[in-house]
């Protein structure tokens, strides 16, 4: 029982609270301090340790270990620390505050020996991130962290209704590989809610973009990697997750080349960069779970330095368009850099983090002889490097169609401000760490669930490796004015719940006035009239007036999720 | 991009084929540099010929994505972040918070 006051939730919930009622600067010390502790319980639990505590009839795991808890609580402890150390001059303590509160609860789900007490944190997990998308609090991010949340209360019901149907199918709560059938489906649909497979991943470009920039590096880090631990423990093999994960790893790369929203393109790649994770799951293979791992520590790394990098831009500069920037490198340089760094990274670079963890995954599709999913996932990859690594860094920084020239003289019309130091040492911690991993792959491999015999660097692979990457380079000269960044939107999903409800009630209006019998006159002004009152009643539900009560409290928002959540409920309980 | 770069994509590009040609690690010669350039070429096609047309909007679309040129509760003076008693006042303003509080 000893070792349950050493995991590794616990530090960073205990700093969660006390952050919010200690003074500012010893506030900052805990944050600070809480990360480290995690890390240090992480590190010091040893494989096959299980604390178990009986509750009614149920006898819970509250804490179990093994290799593959450990990788991800030692990574979700080093996110948790470079993101607090980002945040520092720009995060409010309420923010930090949930921002830890998050971190504990997803570390809870890694350690969680049974599916109850991975519901718990599971909830505690998706309240307290919808809290940090809602900490921004504009009238954006409030909308967006309300569908946030009931999308993940939603998945959370789905957990609940799964877990209940597997206990009475089985009489165990033991959260160990999920065989098929009813309560199989409903934990695999929560855990790909969670982890953003499409078509449940709306939630993901809609949310994380519009939250701080501290508070982004904080999500991209917990919520679709505690998904992927989840896919990795309950559904090894399974062979739908293999093709939805190449679904996902395309679907994510397209709309990272089209999106113009910096943070928003990135947050694609997320679901693209998971899309790899979930393949390699779907393959079930030991070298397989061992780059899904690999590749979802590795993604923690240097996904954060990319955000961190975006976020660095959007700090100094307070643009988010990647069609609104450009020009901006002499007057950031040391951001460009490390931006970089992350993109090399996450392009696998021979030499950096991606080569030794990412590349693992076609690896492991090759050793299957799936030759069709090999391809698949290199022309991904040369998505990822034409995205992150090209298109992005050169509008933002380099390109001359933004607005900011790339001189001191006066005429700047973007204006870029100082970087907090706090950022350049988290961006460049992840930096180094990226650097580490692609230079000595051990420190990662050692982590990994079973030994990796493979070799990163023979001379075959980074040959093949570099001849992609160069002729990416050059393909993206070819298509030079055909990637440019437009000041557009683009549909996605929500467009769903966010849009055509408006525009069936809109059309249902305009078709029962067109119907009715009245003279044309009257009937053009009966149309228009009730056409005003319709879209003025729909705008309050999708669109309130920007100096309305918080949209936290808004009961128009509110009720539709408590009602939608209710309305799950009610399945879940019929199932 | 410059024309600069195209020499040295030149060199690695024949440096890399000639490398395929003596290890012979790759199914075919050229199999990674194929992949790159048509990868490119295909996943920009699609993104931007098939996808765009189809998908893209105006930013006004949504109107709550309709943001501010500049997003100044990221941008201009610095407030003490860790005072939370401004926040309140700026709950469902979009862009009128004072600085640095995120993006």
């Amino acid at each position: 029982m000893s070792d349950l006051l050493l995991h590794p939730a616990w530090p960073l919930l205990i700093a969660a609270v006390l952050v919010r009622v200690l003074p500012r600067r010893p506030g900052q010390l805990l944050s600070l301090i809480a990360p480290v502790l995690a890390l240090a319980g992480g590190l010091t639990l040893t494989d096959g340790t299980l604390v178990t505590a009986p509750l009614m009839t149920f006898e819970l795991e509250l804490l179990r270990v093994d290799r593959l808890t450990t990788a991800f609580g030692v990574v979700f402890a080093v996110a948790a620390l470079l993101s607090v150390i980002y945040g520092l001059a720009t995060q409010p303590i309420g923010e930090r505050g949930v921002a830890l509160a998050y971190a504990g609860a997803a570390m809870g789900v890694i350690y969680a020996g049974d599916l109850l007490t991975l519901f718990l944190f599971w909830e505690l997990k998706a309240v307290t991130s919808s809290f940090v998308v809602l900490s921004r609090r504009t009238h954006r991010s409030n909308r967006a962290g309300m569908r946030y949340l009931f999308f993940h209360i939603a998945g959370g019901k789905l957990l609940l209704g799964g877990l209940i149907v597997q206990y009475q199918t089985t009489g165990s709560l033991t959260f160990t590989a999920f065989e098929s059938g009813v309560a199989g489906w409903l934990v695999l649909a929560a855990f790909a809610l969670s982890a953003g497979v499409p078509p449940l991943h709306a939630w993901l470009k809609d949310a994380y973009p519009t939250a701080s920039v501290a508070g982004t590096v904080f999500l991209s880090a917990f919520t679709t990697k505690a998904a992927v631990y989840a896919l990795i423990r309950g559904f090894p093999g399974s062979q739908v997750l293999l093709y939805l994960g190449v679904i996902m790893a395309t679907y994510g790369v397209l709309y990272a080349i089209l999106e113009n929203d910096i943070r928003r393109l990135l947050s694609y790649h997320i679901i693209s960069q998971v899309g790899f994770m979930v393949t390699a799951v779907g393959i079930g293979t030991e070298t397989a779970l061992n780059g899904a791992t690999a590749h979802a520590f590795a993604h923690i790394l240097y996904k954060g330095l990319l955000l961190m990098g975006m976020g660095a831009v959007l700090y100094a500069t307070g643009r988010s368009r990647a069609s609104d920037l450009g020009g901006i490198l002499n007057r950031m340089r040391s951001v460009a850099v490390l931006y970089m760094i992350g993109a090399v990274s996450i392009s696998s670079v021979p030499l950096f983090s991606g080569f030794v963890s990412k590349e693992l995954i076609p690896y492991a599709a090759g050793q299957e002889e799936l030759a069709w999913l090999v391809i698949a996932l290199k022309v991904v990859s040369v998505g990822t490097f034409l995205s992150t690594g090209l298109k992005l860094p050169y509008a933002t920084f380099i390109g001359t169609r933004g607005l900011g020239p790339a001189t001191e003289d006066g005429t700047d019309r973007v204006v870029v401000k100082p970087v907090p130091v706090s950022m350049y040492v988290a961006m460049g911690g992840a930096a180094a760490l990226n650097i580490a991993i692609g230079l000595y792959p051990p420190l990662l491999y050692d982590l990994m669930p079973t030994e990796i015999t493979r070799a990163p660097y023979a001379l075959g692979p980074v040959v093949e490796k570099v001849q992609l990457l160069v002729m990416t380079v050059l393909g993206f000269w070819l298509l030079f004015a055909m990637l440019g960044s437009k000041a557009k939107i683009n549909l996605d999903l929500d467009w769903l719940y966010r849009r055509l409800p408006v525009l069936i009630s809109a059309h249902r209006a305009e078709r029962t006035l067109a119907r009715a019998d009245t003279p044309a006159s009257a009937r053009t002004r009966a149309v228009t009239s009730t056409r005003t009152g319709g879209r003025a009643v729909l705008a309050r539900v999708f669109e309130p007036p920007e100096d309305d009560t918080p949209d936290v409290v808004a009961t128009w928002t509110l009720g539709g999720v408590l009602l939608a959540t209710a309305a799950l409920l009610l399945i879940v309980s019929l199932l | 991009m410059t024309r600069r770069a195209l020499p040295v994509i030149a060199v690695v590009a024949v440096v890399g084929l000639g490398l395929d040609l003596l290890i012979g690690y790759s199914p075919v010669i050229g199999y990674g540099a194929g992949i790159g350039l048509f990868g490119t070429i295909l996943l920009t096609i699609v993104a931007k010929q098939v996808m765009a047309p189809a998908l893209q909007r105006s930013e006004d679309y949504y109107p709550e994505d309709a943001s501010p040129e500049v997003e100044h509760d990221v941008h201009g003076v610095r407030r003490d972040l860790d005072d939370d008693t401004d926040h309140a006042s700026r709950s469902g303003h979009p862009g009128r918070g004072e600085a640095g509080g995120g993006a």
